[in-house]
């Protein structure tokens, strides 16, 4: 059974749950990176938390991409 | 980035015990299971689920789960490092002139004060609880004589340490000829 939501199926669903989440994630790097880079006291600590969180983010999105229905 | 003045050193940089972020590591990660153990119970069927519905849910899930769940990780993915970044930057700079008190409170709202040794009039240190006593952590409270009358951290790492580096600076800019 196709699961679908109001006048959307669940493939435009999906679409549109995943481009609200790109937004989400970009609004929230920027505002997280600029404080990092601009309060933070620099240092090798700060570089690995961005890299790990930048990789983080992209796996979680890219696992969300290739799942979507 | 606290602009330090010529010749200004840092002695040292105070911030909540790790503990703190223990707890919502430990928090996000029971958060991040949660959907997990909702849907084993569904599935077994602990958690009842009548008519219809049933048969739905499991259509529903059959196609969804992996992509809700990876949006569910990257939410929490986000909010712990929200987390995080207020635990880093909520943080007191021991300089040898002075402490910088600087108080982030979410991300638009930060408050940065500065207090000179002389100004300062009293330094308690609170420890409270079984795990704050173990693991060296407490509240610090530092009176001083200017506008902002007390300044706090809360959950220092090793408070009794913080507390003896300012006395000590106090004593030493106390004893320095004044120009």
């Amino acid at each position: 059974m196709k699961v679908s939501f109001g006048t959307f199926d669940g493939h435009t669903t999906a679409l549109l749950l995943f481009l609200f989440a790109i937004c989400v994630v970009l609004i929230a790097s920027v505002v997280l990176v600029f404080h990092w880079r601009h309060y933070g006291m620099g240092g090798k600590l700060l570089s690995f938390v961005e890299f790990i969180y930048l990789a983080g983010v992209l796996t979680f999105l890219l696992l969300a991409f290739v799942s979507m229905p | 980035m606290i602009k330090l003045e010529e010749g200004e050193h840092i002695i040292k940089i105070v911030r909540r015990h790790y503990f703190v972020m223990l707890t919502s590591l430990v928090t996000v990660s029971l958060v991040a299971v949660l959907p997990l153990v909702l849907l084993e119970m569904i599935m077994s069927g602990f958690i009842p689920v009548e008519g219809n519905l049933g048969t739905i849910l499991t259509d529903a899930l059959s196609e969804w789960k992996f992509f809700a769940y990876s949006l569910w990780l990257l939410l929490l993915w986000i909010a712990f490092f929200i987390e995080w970044t207020d635990y880093y930057l909520d943080v007191w700079i021991i300089t040898d002139r002075r402490i910088v008190d600087v108080e982030q409170k979410g991300f638009f709202n930060r408050e940065v004060t500065s207090f000179l040794y002389r100004n300062i009039q009293d330094i308690t240190v609170e420890t409270r609880g079984l795990i704050p006593t173990l693991l060296n952590f407490g509240t610090l409270h530092v009176q001083t004589a200017g506008q902002h009358r007390e300044i706090l951290i809360r959950s220092a790492a090793c408070p009794e340490d913080v507390r003896s580096t300012i006395l000590a600076l106090q004593g030493k800019e106390n004893s320095a000829p004044r120009v």
